[in-house]
């Protein structure tokens, strides 16, 4: 049974002009509601960038085109489905309303430079704005700047340099330099980490905004304004049940290793088995160092990393191969016993299925999964939609990230990579 | 309304062509005879390398008139800086066909390219009507 007068819709635009397709995404998911929407999420692909200023037209008509006052986060994304199709270019709306609802946004900047800082002023603010809120049930919903590509002087802005003592330098003051100039890693794993800690009997959900995924630039949207490097987040407090759940889908390849040496902070690794960390996990592999350009990208990403030992399993995988190091986007969770995952297309569908298994009687669910996972399906991934159109009758929304989050009431936030995930949404 | 081959062209122009990944794209059966958007909103400036290209596309339709019937869904090759995909009109000998950087994103283009498959059976249907 679903709550009394619970509405969620979603909509879409595929116009190429930004203004409007913001009005029109609205406009396509507000004539699916009755009510003022609580609040709306907003989510694009990046090909509004295209134009001077297209992204920020893009969200100014979207908010213009809300009721006045109606909270709107959201952020680009690799691609989306619902309903109406699968899509890796356009826009999408979600429209949320219950009787029972209460509903704050809050903004925290340069996530790169100071992630705890910004992840403070969020969930502060999140638990000040819904702390007269007599409702039982409190939700999270964050998007928070992904990882970018750096654009060095004099070193190729691609996924694998080479090795030269250009390399070599870049990478003993890579942490502090990308850190000050907001590039690089997204450090989204202190940041979800930190906001679960103050929100902790919050359930939540997020996933870090990307473009294309080659990770040159990427958006957040809070009200009508764009941010970049940023955090935005919905608090929601509510009578409904808001259910998490997550999935991996993935297999153990039994190609283990040990991190040996690696950066300050976690995100370069320099050794790995005590050999140089590159050439190391080549040999794992069984590859040879001919793959190692651009084109191993097709290959890498679908073997993530994850700890071999039974416990929280928080998959990882490198962003860049700088010379003979690996460079992660979120720093790996362990140093010991690492295993190599592998994942096939029949994987994929089974992790949607064990996702919607959790579902209660949701009708309804916003969802977030790996960009990854859309490379690796292409067309296929209309075959997931067809899975959750069977099972769900309500609308959802399901956007494509780079790097995804989830987290259940009073217990520690995941942050993730490979992963199905999805805040399931219904009445009590 | 439109013809036939002025919808599809559009949807050629619109949904494909203006992906900048997307450097040529049309659909065709074998010889490239078909609908073509103008040359002129094509990024591939080499007329070597769309001569070759050409040719080697045609070559695959051998293989596609051969398997369509079997449910031959997709044929894709690498040639150099480029990728090509076939899409198959379900049950013909026709393909919707992109040309794309070799290392654009193929999964993301994939599924717009399956999204103008689906608009151009569309098209079709509506004119069988």
């Amino acid at each position: 049974m679903g709550s009394k007068g619970f509405e969620l819709a979603v909509g879409m635009s595929q116009s190429w002009d930004p203004s409007e397709a913001g009005r029109e995404v609205v406009r396509e998911t507000l004539k699916k509601v009755k009510h003022k929407p609580r609040f709306f999420l907003l989510f694009s692909t990046i090909h509004f960038e295209k134009e001077e200023g297209g992204m920020e037209k893009f969200v100014e008509a979207a908010y213009r085109e809300l009721p006045k006052g109606t909270p709107m986060i959201g952020g680009t994304v690799a691609g989306f489905m619902s309903r109406e199709g699968c899509f890796t270019r356009g826009s999408a709306g979600l429209a949320c309303f219950a009787p029972k609802m209460d509903v704050a946004i809050a903004e925290g900047r340069d996530t790169k430079r100071s992630p705890k800082a910004a992840a403070l002023q969020v969930s502060k603010s999140i638990r000040r704005e819904l702390s007269t809120s007599r409702y039982p049930n409190k939700a999270f919903i964050a998007v928070i700047s992904g990882a970018r590509v750096p654009n060095w002087k004099g070193i190729p802005r691609q996924k694998v340099v080479k090795d030269s003592k250009k390399i070599r330098f870049l990478l003993k003051i890579f942490e502090t330099l990308s850190s000050k100039l907001q590039i690089g890693p997204s450090r989204d794993d202190v940041i979800f980490k930190e906001v679960s800690r103050n929100l902790k009997d919050f359930v939540g959900i997020g996933g870090a905004s990307t473009d294309d995924l080659s990770q040159e630039k990427n958006f957040q949207f809070f009200n009508g304004k764009l941010r970049k490097n940023s955090i935005v987040v919905l608090g929601i407090s509510s009578d409904i049940e808001i259910r998490p759940n997550s999935s991996l889908g993935l297999k153990p390849s039994g190609k283990r290793f040990d991190i040996t040496k690696k950066s300050k902070k976690g995100y370069i690794i320099f050794e790995i088995d005590k050999k140089p960390a590159v050439e190391r996990y080549l040999e794992i592999m069984g590859w040879d160092k001919s793959i190692l350009d651009e084109r191993l990208y097709r290959k890498v990403f679908y073997y993530p990393m994850l700890p071999a030992k039974k416990g929280i399993k928080e998959p990882r995988m490198f962003g860049l191969i700088y010379g003979d190091a690996f460079v992660f986007p979120m720093s790996p969770t362990t140093d010991k016993d690492l295993e190599i995952y592998t994942s096939s297309g029949k994987d994929l569908l089974e992790s949607i299925e064990k996702l919607l298994e959790k579902r209660g009687e949701a009708e309804s669910a916003f969802m977030v999964s790996c960009g990854t996972r859309l490379e690796t399906m292409g067309s296929r991934i209309f075959d997931i939609n067809q899975r959750i159109k069977e099972r769900l009758k309500g609308d959802y929304l399901l956007i494509y990230t780079a790097g995804e989050y989830i987290k259940e009431r009073e217990k520690e936030g995941l942050t993730l990579y490979q992963s199905d995930n999805a805040l399931f949404l219904d009445g009590p | 309304m439109d013809s036939r081959e002025d919808r599809i062209s559009k949807i050629l122009e619109e949904n494909l062509l203006r992906l900048d990944d997307v450097l040529a794209c049309m659909v065709a059966r074998k010889g490239m005879e078909g609908i073509v958007p103008p040359s002129d909103k094509f990024k591939i400036n080499d007329v070597g390398v769309w001569q070759v290209l050409q040719k080697t596309m045609n070559e695959f339709f051998d293989i596609i008139e051969a398997y369509s019937s079997y449910g031959l869904n997709k044929v894709y090759f690498e040639l150099g800086e480029y990728d090509v995909m076939f899409f198959i009109l379900p049950r013909t000998d026709v393909a919707l066909i992109a040309v794309i950087s070799s290392l654009a994103n193929r999964g993301l283009l994939e599924v717009e390219m399956e999204n103008a498959r689906r608009q151009i059976l569309q098209v079709l249907e509506e004119d069988g009507q």
